[in-house]
């Protein structure tokens, strides 16, 4: 039996997608068992437990539903929906976890997103094929509404110029994620959160090499908006300028490209606000230590 | 409600940037305006879920005139003061394909009420014995920034001169156009019996064309261009004659060949058309009933 793309419903964490293509993989880590006499064997083992991958590109619409993972997941306070639950036609696991989120800027493009899932789990359900009449009241967002708004200060303004056109640009969330199983267990029990970066890459005009040893601080906000001129999203990379990139090819004009990487992507900053002594009040820190800053 | 008739719908073609204006004797002409809408469907979903834009919008304009040559441009490059008169699109060519600056201003085209900035895709004429030459030219009109690529509502133009505006009267015809001799196919054939022979062929016909290709620079945020580059432009010139070149060599010399286009005058001052470098790529022969067998080659010049 086969079905086309309008029988599959994507989920995740019970939140339809309008995904433009989906695709999920299974993959079971398996290692042939071999004996010190044997070139051939029929033998398999597993090395690590079973996981896969759920990975779309989808229309924004409005509040991206994602965006929340990428300064929420793996940071204090732990929410619920750092864990995330997604289902490919009836295909569904509940261990997944946002391990990269891109979208591409161009101009007079719809806005596309793309997501990808790392699960950490079995599949589990079938495939129930559905029948589902399109919305119709939905928006997709246009870069055509958009504004770019940059703080790139200079140091060098005869060497570094300045920005003024934004052309096009990607806005990528790469997030490391790593199960970790106890003994007995063939789904992990908490998963590590590696490092977690943002990196915004953007053609712009004013073609210039300047670029620092330590870089350059830069900061770059895309709003996204509706028809109607309000702004419904933002994609902010705030950090350093460590790349900048001329090309050109016959027939084109000469492209510049910045690249600017975020590393930190907690929404919530963690920071002692006072220390309680025994009486349950304000107390200083260390011997002869005095006021609020520590 | 708009109700032209077509005396009431002139072209008028004018360069930015400069004081060159000109009403062409346009015998038709077409403007087009369309905006990109791609249907949108979603995983799981039937039907759609609505045309949302995909590409800025963009317009054109095209149309066929008389070849007017007695307008008074700058020089052709390469020719010099003798080559001033012409038409307004075969100067913008002439300055196009010879431009060393690569950001273009496009020129400005109304035609009855309706105008925009265009950019010179083509431009074309033929020349055939005893004709009147036709030229045809296309432009594609991008807008800039918040200006739209056509604006304005369909209203009456008069035709007749306006400030700064001339109609050209003298017109391009086959009775006095020569083209170069040097682009007449000489066949060489040494023979020990008949001795050294030469077979020179006879210019029934000739077509140009020229096709610009621009690069329109878009950034997010805004539906128009920033700005608009000429990138190349590739010319090319069909000859019909009487004699077949099987000699067609693997790598032509290339030629300069300077087409002067006359009109029903044969001391005036003809339109000039320079063909910078170009080389033979192809030739070909035809014969139908009651006719002589007819030869084409076809050059082509790059820039």
């Amino acid at each position: 039996m086969f079905y086309t793309a309008n029988n599959s419903k994507i989920q995740v964490n019970g939140n339809e997608i309008l995904a433009s293509n989906a695709e999920i993989s299974l993959q079971a880590n398996l290692q042939p068992n071999y004996n010190i006499k044997q070139r051939h064997t029929e033998s398999f083992s597993p090395t690590n437990g079973i996981g896969g991958t759920l990975s779309f590109n989808y229309y924004l619409t409005g509040v991206d539903y994602f965006k929340s993972f990428i300064t929420g997941q793996g940071e204090a306070p732990f929410k619920s929906s750092q864990v995330i639950s997604g289902n490919f036609g009836g295909l569904n696991f509940d261990s997944g976890y946002l391990t990269s989120y891109s979208v591409n800027f161009s101009p007079n493009a719809p806005a596309i997103a793309n997501a990808s899932i790392s699960f950490f789990d079995q599949l589990n359900g079938q495939f129930v094929p559905t029948t589902e009449q399109a919305p119709t009241d939905k928006e997709v967002l246009n870069f055509r509404h958009a504004s770019v708004a940059h703080y790139i200060p200079i140091e060098n303004t005869l060497l570094s110029g300045s920005v003024e056109d934004f052309v096009a640009g990607t806005y990528n969330y790469q997030s490391e994620v790593k199960p970790v199983y106890l003994m007995g267990e063939t789904k992990p029990s908490s998963v590590n959160f590696g490092p977690k970066t943002v990196n915004m890459n953007f053609e712009t005009d004013n073609p210039t090499g300047y670029l620092p040893v330590s870089g350059n601080t830069a900061r770059i906000s895309v709003d996204l908006k509706n028809i109607a001129g309000t702004v419904v999203e933002n994609f902010i990379c705030s950090g350093v300028m460590r790349g900048r990139n001329l090309a050109s090819a016959v027939g084109d004009y000469i492209k510049q490209t910045i690249d600017v990487t975020q590393a930190a992507t907690d929404g919530t900053n963690v920071f002692v606000a006072a220390i309680i002594d025994s009486y349950g009040s304000e107390a200083n820190v260390g011997i002869g230590t005095d006021g609020g800053n520590i | 409600m708009a109700r032209i008739f077509y005396d009431k719908a002139p072209v008028e073609v004018q360069a930015l940037g400069t004081n060159f204006r000109e009403t062409l004797i346009a015998t038709d002409c077409s403007i087009n305006f369309t905006s990109s809408q791609s249907p949108i469907y979603a995983v799981g979903k039937k039907g759609s879920i609505g045309q949302f834009p995909a590409a800025a919008r963009v317009g054109d304009i095209s149309f066929n005139f008389l070849t007017t040559i007695t307008g008074e441009f700058q020089n052709i490059v390469g020719i010099g003061v003798t080559s001033s008169q012409g038409n307004i699109i075969n100067y913008l060519a002439d300055a196009i394909k010879n431009s060393t600056d690569s950001e273009a201003s496009g020129v400005i085209i109304k035609c009855a009420g309706v105008s925009g900035v265009g950019f010179l895709n083509s431009y074309s004429f033929n020349t055939a014995a005893n004709s009147i030459s036709s030229s045809s030219a296309a432009f594609t009109l991008f807008g800039s920034g918040t200006q739209l690529p056509v604006s304005g509502r369909l209203s009456g133009v008069n035709a007749g001169v306006g400030d700064g505006t001339s109609v050209t009267t003298g017109i391009a015809h086959g009775r006095f156009t020569t083209m170069p001799s040097s682009l007449n196919t000489v066949l060489y054939q040494s023979d020990a019996a008949l001795g050294e022979r030469y077979a020179t062929g006879t210019i029934y016909s000739t077509d140009y064309s020229i096709n610009f290709n621009h690069n329109p620079i878009y950034k997010i945020g805004q539906e128009f261009p920033v700005t608009t580059f000429y990138t190349t432009a590739s010319e090319s010139l069909t000859v019909s004659e009487d004699v077949f070149n099987s000699g067609l060599k693997y790598d032509e010399t290339a030629s300069s060949y300077d087409i002067a286009l006359k009109g029903l005058s044969n001391t005036a001052q003809p339109m000039y058309v320079r063909v910078s470098e170009a080389k033979e790529v192809s030739t070909s022969a035809s014969v139908g009933l009651d006719d002589i067998i007819r030869t084409q080659k076809t050059l082509t010049a790059a820039y």
